[in-house]
């Protein structure tokens, strides 16, 4: 399973540089320093996202209030600062906080009262866009704070923040997934759940963490929104929840829990960013990118599909021979 | 869950004296009729164990069928409503197809079609909104009545009718819920898995554009915004009306009466003046509430 995983990066890795060199070719403005920052900015609310939902996938589960609850951290932050004259950074550390809080929630919601985790989430992503029209009060909330603004367009040294941002989230999750007990009881809940248990593991544990570390991931990602826009959004994020689950199922995480990583989140969401990047300079219709994802994301699952039966099917074959 | 229902009644009855009313309760039931058509097709695809995230792009789209062959191509108008029809029978063959045939999982499968048909609207419309005000048979279907009933509600209730005899009474419900419990054993027993999945599938896309049609009808328009975020509450109604989300047993009046409970909700909370934003973190709310609620009750059977 790892030397499969380990080809499809491989594989990824080789598809983002072999579209990167055709969209090179076909558009002179694409392959350069301004351009390719950009894209790396605009991918990182998402990729940020994708990092906090491979998270919960591997662990078994699914987070469709991701969108909501970036709009809700957005608002909150932009509200304590423009309402609530508060100090930026302090705000944007209650908005950290808020979106802990909303990954709590949804592991509690979903452990404790045993809501499957698709329906809790995806009420939280009904329950929480309301929340955030009702503290915006219908409008988006404007704030030109400094301080915010630096989130999303400053740099440090000569690399822009959110990029760092980006980066900073990638090697923590990763290292947290691949060296920590923590991150082995993710596998292992998301694997065989009640295995996990009769092994004596708290499946309670892993499950409200890993919802906890991608409400966090969110906010991270509905700060630079704010920033981005110098606004608190009520309808930030609309969608977002699509794009994250069909990168982190496109960087060859399974659906099913257990087995993935965000080496591939990674490299999936920069071919889908590239991709847009390269729709909008062509001057192909904006209007067509969610043709793209929604396709790519169907073919790569069916074709995922077909090696697994494959694969089940040659190990019944061996195992009827060696019956006979 | 019709107790539920009957404490919402009464409790809104006794709030605001403007609820209980003939006028009232028919708006609810016409307020109900998209999502609760959306709902029945929805009770079938979750019977099966599946779940189809495509409904409110589907009707979207319908929206959008009817108006470019009313409109930018004129065709006559009974054609254009049944390519409209048919829009949403071939996306939902479509999702039955790859689900069945591929064996991609019905969430994947669903949210990807999402897309695609979302952004499809999108790129026919570019964003424009087309009037159908001028096409008086669209605007009955939204607008009209029938002695008094409003179009919709008489369509809500023949098609209630109509699914819950079809899950009841016929062989097709009875193969739709035994693949629901065991997909391997119906296998086994012969019956066609593929072939039913996509007819479930069909069914629903189907039954989504007959609620496209009533939306076209209802805002005399197309719109690439008609449908979003249906799917949810269509959802909500299928399993606060009892049907299990991991498939097997389900009930189609159940459905109607959920999606009854979801209207009640938001009619009452605007009577008792709170305002919209309210109605989103109730049917959040409600939704948990109410899932949390049947699986303590089956953990203590």
């Amino acid at each position: 399973m790892t030397g499969w995983i380990r080809n499809r990066e491989a594989i990824l890795l080789g598809s983002v540089v072999a579209t990167g060199v055709v969209f090179a070719l076909t558009s002179p403005f694409f392959l350069t320093v301004t351009n390719l920052s950009n894209i790396a900015v605009q991918s990182s609310m998402i990729l940020l996202i994708a990092f906090g939902m491979t998270v919960v996938i591997i662990a078994g589960g699914i987070d469709l209030s991701v969108g909501s609850a970036a709009a809700v951290v957005a608002v909150c932050t932009v509200w304590l600062i423009a309402h609530g004259s508060m100090a930026a950074p302090l705000a944007i550390l209650i908005g950290l906080g808020t979106g802990a809080l909303i990954g709590a929630t949804n592991g509690i919601i979903i452990s404790k009262l045993r809501v499957p985790d698709f329906i809790a989430t995806l009420a939280m992503l009904t329950g929480l866009r309301g929340v955030a029209f009702l503290i915006a009060g219908g409008f988006a909330i404007r704030s030109t704070d400094p301080q915010l603004a630096f989130v999303a367009n400053g740099r440090i040294g000569p690399i822009p923040v959110p990029i760092l941002a980006v980066a900073v989230a990638f090697v923590a999750v990763h290292l947290m997934l691949a060296n920590t007990t923590f991150g082995r009881a993710l596998y292992a809940v998301g694997g065989n759940r009640h295995a996990a248990r009769l092994a004596g593991l708290n499946i309670t544990r892993p499950k409200v963490g890993a919802y906890m570390i991608a409400g966090t991931l969110t906010a991270v990602a509905g700060i630079i929104g704010a920033s981005r826009t110098a606004a608190g959004s009520p309808i930030l994020g609309t969608g977002w929840e699509l794009q994250a689950i069909a990168i982190v199922i496109l960087g060859g995480t399974n659906l099913f829990g257990g087995a993935g990583g965000v080496t591939g989140t990674l490299l999936a969401g920069l071919l889908l960013g590239m991709t847009n990047n390269w729709m909008s300079l062509t001057g192909l219709s904006w209007w067509l990118q969610g043709v793209v994802v929604g396709t790519l994301l169907i073919l790569v699952v069916a074709l995922n599909q077909r090696q697994l039966r494959r694969s089940t099917s040659s190990l019944q074959g061996g195992l009827r021979k060696a019956e006979a | 869950m019709l107790a539920v229902l009957l404490l919402l009644v009464a409790f809104f009855s006794l709030t605001s004296n403007r609820f209980l009313s003939v006028t009232n309760l028919l708006k609810i039931l016409n307020d109900t009729a998209v999502v609760g058509i959306l709902a029945l097709g929805m009770t079938f695809v979750l019977i099966i164990a599946g779940v189809d995230l495509s409904v409110g792009s589907i009707v979207t789209m319908t929206t959008v069928v009817i108006g470019t062959f009313l409109v930018t191509l004129p065709v006559a108008l009974p054609l254009a409503l049944v390519l409209g029809l048919l829009t949403g029978t071939l996306i939902g063959l479509a999702n039955g197809l790859i689900v069945a045939r591929l064996g991609v999982p019905p969430i994947i499968t669903t949210l990807g079609m999402l897309s695609i048909v979302q952004s499809l609207a999108s790129f026919i419309t570019q964003g424009a909104i087309t009037s159908l005000s001028d096409f008086e048979p669209v605007t009955f279907l939204g607008a009209g009545h029938v002695a008094a009933i409003p179009v919709p509600v008489v369509i809500l209730l023949g098609l209630t009718a109509v699914c819950h005899i079809l899950l009841t009474r016929t062989s097709f419900g009875a193969r739709v819920r035994g693949i629901g419990t065991n997909r391997r054993a119906s296998a086994l027993m012969g019956i066609n898995v593929a072939g039913y999945t996509m007819a479930v599938y069909a069914l629903s896309g189907f039954l989504a554009s007959v609620g496209g049609l009533i939306v076209a009808g209802r805002i005399a328009a197309s719109s690439s915004q008609a449908g979003v975020g249906l799917e949810l509450p269509a959802i909500a109604s299928v399993v606060l009306g009892g049907t299990s989300l991991f498939g097997g047993s389900g009930s189609i009046l159940g459905t109607l009466v959920g999606a009854v409970i979801l209207s009640v909700l938001f009619t009452g909370l605007i009577l008792v003046g709170l305002p919209f934003f309210y109605q989103l973190v109730a049917t959040g709310v409600v939704l948990i509430l109410a899932i949390a609620f049947n699986e303590a009750l089956r953990r203590i059977s």
